[in-house]
């Protein structure tokens, strides 16, 4: 479950697409690192847990190949006014591949970064829903809380999405090597395989998915390490 | 002048997103059986019944309606079965005296939850509804629509 097989091929994909680009680059960097928002998140967010690393391949002009490798699990629920609608926990990986282009002009020695890009991601994930009620508005009114409908929902299994993504990223650079930063992304659903009778409304790395709608909105923060590559010939 | 350009494509495609909304659930709702009395000798004609109430098998009361006169009566079936019964108890009185009328009606169904959106959640309905009723003061139960999927008809008609 960790790789789906759309994944394994998007890494292979990848590989090449490095391998290709490194082959007569003379300098290139490696950068490896994980992402500290999301472990925060996990201790702080009840019903949230999720593990992201990332990297990506930096060329001398200053063009990424970048790819981010996360898995994220929310249990959640849907009330009004305290009244509880359904309760639904979804889990799974996800993994973005694309390009980061730098786009702010440094000043001589300097090595803090603002970058943009774009990213294809593959996400697969599981949804196990809990507790269902019935909306109904007289009910409610009369008795203070939704009819039960079930105790336990069914289970969805090998559900997926893919969706394009705009990243807007910025490194601060700390010592050495070391550099913290992070990025804002707007996702917008590309195509998704969806639960019989229910939606996905959350999706791994995509987050909220609002109805009626394609966008969704996530972020990341978190430390990294780059290392300079110079190939002697 | 990327960066801007950048920026600010990302801004109206949020300001454009932010526009749709989801948290509020309109136009839907569970369904509730609608049971209308008419009148036997001319089923056009609506007729209420006064002093009746409403008991499961047990005997225990459902619900009540001694003092008021009632066109209609809105039912949950339950969903966790696809059939139930419920007595209609009516009362007459007669030289002082007050005697209960039993009749049993048996709603066959297949209860359904259907998801309408992540505001709205699942809502209830019913397909294939028959019943069955015996007939001492009811004089016939007619389906009007076995599909309940809206709160505004009327189902069911009891003749009396």
């Amino acid at each position: 479950m960790w790789l789906s097989y759309i994944s394994k091929k998007a890494v292979i994909w990848m590989m090449v697409l490095a391998s290709v680009s490194i082959y007569g680059q003379k300098e290139y960097g490696v950068r490896a690192g994980v992402d500290l928002s999301k472990l925060v998140r996990t201790e702080l967010q009840e019903g949230y847990t999720g593990f992201e690393i990332f990297g990506d391949l930096t060329f001398r002009n200053k063009t990424k190949i970048a790819v981010e490798i996360g898995s994220e699990s929310f249990d959640t629920k849907e009330s009004i006014d305290q009244s509880l609608l359904y309760s639904y926990k979804v889990s799974g990986e996800y993994l973005k591949l694309g390009l980061d282009w730098e786009i702010y002009q440094r000043k001589p020695g300097e090595k803090n970064q603002i970058t943009a890009g774009a990213r294809y991601v593959v996400s697969s994930f599981d949804t196990t829903q809990g507790v269902t009620n019935f909306y109904d508005t007289a009910w409610v009114e009369r008795y203070g809380e939704f009819p039960n409908y079930s105790i336990e929902g069914p289970s969805h299994n090998g559900l997926s999405a893919s969706y394009l993504e705009g990243v807007l990223g910025f490194k601060t650079h700390l010592t050495k090597q070391l550099y913290l930063g992070g990025s804002f992304r707007m996702g917008f659903l590309v195509s998704q395989k969806e639960p019989e009778n229910f939606d996905n409304l959350w999706i791994p790395g995509f987050n909220r998915v609002t109805d009626g709608a394609r966008f969704g909105f996530s972020y990341n923060y978190g430390l990294s390490y780059y290392l300079p590559v110079k190939k002697s010939r | 002048m990327k960066l801007k350009t950048y920026i600010l494509a990302l801004a109206t495609l949020l300001v454009y997103s932010s526009c749709e909304k989801d948290d509020v659930c309109v136009e839907n709702d569970s369904v509730y059986v609608n049971l209308v009395f008419y009148d036997v000798e001319d089923g056009s004609t609506a007729k209420s019944v006064s002093g009746f109430s409403l008991l499961d098998l047990n005997g225990d009361i459902v619900r009540n309606y001694d003092n008021t006169t009632v066109a209609s009566i809105a039912l949950v079936l339950p969903t966790s079965q696809s059939s139930y019964d419920l007595i209609l108890q009516k009362r007459t009185e007669v030289d002082g005296l007050t005697i209960n009328t039993n009749d049993t009606l048996n709603f066959n169904y297949t209860p359904k939850a259907t998801y309408v959106s992540r505001a709205c959640g699942y809502i209830r309905t019913y397909t294939d509804l028959s019943i069955d009723s015996t007939s001492n003061w009811i004089s016939g139960v007619i389906v009007n629509t076995p599909e309940i999927n809206s709160n505004n008809e009327e189902h069911v008609a009891i003749l009396h």
